[in-house]
């Protein structure tokens, strides 16, 4: 390491609450906000026609925003909250799809510093956790500071505007909220293609013998999160047991999608997607 | 920026970049080779350190946030009276770990067998998930580590007595 590099240029702040924050964010006009494990994000004045931040911000001693609440209807996860530590708190609370997810995205020393905010924003490694919350139909509370500290909420699924992260400057993922929802089918399964995974999450609840709810996701290494609301739409309302023609006639609309949509997945990937969808199907 | 922090339960104040990741500071400052940094993406768990008494990838790990912690390394474990019995009963068991994965599997032996009370297969698998290396025989290690355990509980035992 360089003397140069080692010169310190950044003021940084570590603020202890979410106020303090605040404060320090509306007074410094150009920023870098620093996370544990991830990239820093600049947030420059374009006022003050800034190029380089000269403050940082650190928010991991913020308690909370690594908080887990649960309240009547939903549970609130901080965004600072480590994997371990959310999977150790809520082993009997959270969702099956979500604890398997959670354990997949990595091993038990790297899960000990990952959080599920940056699980969430960092553009490469959202795919199973992501696709598993977009799925439970989480929610995102962002709180805006430009706009009187205004709150409101956004589905997960839409954070993401064509690959990017559609949170502006000014605006910091508080919370993000689980409902409480039981499913009779829980399915889980990840493929590994060319150093990336590729994972296939999906739930199913019943009702006098018919389909009430079912959704898939497929969660692709720095892509989109794959849904498909007309396959997900038209199984809703089928009987169950589905009959083995019908699995065959839904595996056959599945296999079209790769073909006119999704056509970058390899041929080994689209096989083990398949394969997983009529597995899925024949659990219900 | 000054960070403070204990490094082998000793006080320490380092003027450093917060950005800096914790395992080039613990080579290049404190000339703690154990820590082999090689991924820098936690992917290896050549750098694994403990972290609070728990284990995490140096690599992954930047200075602002190792403020008031307790940063454990191999050089500091290898003192311990635990360590000298994992060792023990790993080398009766005939593991001989390389050294490129030495260190940091030792940090995560290390910290489960502190960390727990009783201990399967699959929590020990689990553990070293993290730390890529064929050079031994999963069984045999693993064996080893249960072994361990339970003598560092008897070696407890026969203290309080």
């Amino acid at each position: 390491m360089n003397g140069s590099d080692r010169t310190t240029k950044l003021i940084y702040y570590t603020p202890d609450n979410v106020n303090g924050l605040l404060k320090t964010m509306n007074t410094c006009k150009s920023y870098r906000l620093c996370f544990d494990d991830l990239n820093s994000v600049d947030i420059l004045d374009k006022r003050e026609n800034a190029t380089t931040p000269t403050k940082a911000i650190y928010p991991g001693y913020i308690q909370e925003l690594s908080a887990l609440k649960r309240s009547e209807k939903f549970f609130e996860i901080g965004p600072e909250l480590r994997v371990n530590e959310l999977l150790k708190k809520g082993a009997t609370v959270l969702p099956p799809i979500l604890i398997r997810a959670l354990t997949e995205c990595g091993p038990p020393n790297v899960r000990n510093i990952l959080t599920i905010g940056g699980l969430i924003c960092a553009p490469k490694i959202r795919n199973s956790v992501f696709a598993a919350l977009s799925i439970l139909n989480a929610k995102a509370e962002v709180v805006s500071f430009t706009t009187a500290n205004l709150k409101f909420l956004i589905p997960v699924q839409q954070l993401y505007r064509d690959g990017y992260l559609d949170i502006k400057p000014g605006e910091m993922i508080l919370k993000i909220r689980i409902p409480y929802e039981e499913y009779d089918v829980d399915y889980f399964n990840e493929i590994q293609d060319k150093g990336t995974s590729i994972t296939f999450v999906g739930t199913a609840s019943t009702f006098k013998s018919s389909i009430s709810i079912c959704k898939f996701a497929i969660g692709n290494w720095g892509e989109e999160i794959i849904r498909e609301t007309e396959i997900e739409s038209g199984l809703a309302e089928q009987k169950l047991p589905i009959p083995e023609k019908i699995i065959e006639g839904w595996t056959e609309k599945f296999v079209q999608l790769f073909t006119e949509k999704y056509t970058f997945f390899s041929p080994y990937v689209q096989k083990a997607l398949t394969n997983m969808f009529t597995e899925f199907l024949s659990r219900l | 920026m000054i960070i403070k922090f204990m490094l082998n339960n000793m006080k320490k104040n380092l003027d450093a970049d917060p950005s800096d990741r914790l395992s080039d500071v613990l080579r290049n400052d404190f000339g703690l080779l154990s820590v082999n940094s090689s991924c820098n993406t936690g992917r290896c768990g050549g750098c694994t350190v403990l972290k609070d008494n728990i284990p995490v990838p140096a690599c992954m790990v930047r200075m602002f946030s190792v403020r008031n912690s307790n940063i454990l390394t191999y050089e500091y474990i290898s003192t311990t009276k635990e360590f000298e019995t994992i060792t023990k009963v790993l080398k009766a068991m005939g593991c001989n770990f390389c050294d490129f994965c030495k260190h940091g599997k030792m940090v995560s032996i290390y910290s489960l067998v502190l960390s727990s009370a009783q201990l399967t297969e699959k929590d020990v698998y689990e553990a070293l998930s993290g730390n890529i290396c064929n050079c031994t025989d999963f069984q045999s290690m693993c064996i080893g580590v249960r072994l361990a355990l339970n003598a560092i509980k008897r070696g407890k035992r026969n203290e309080r007595k």
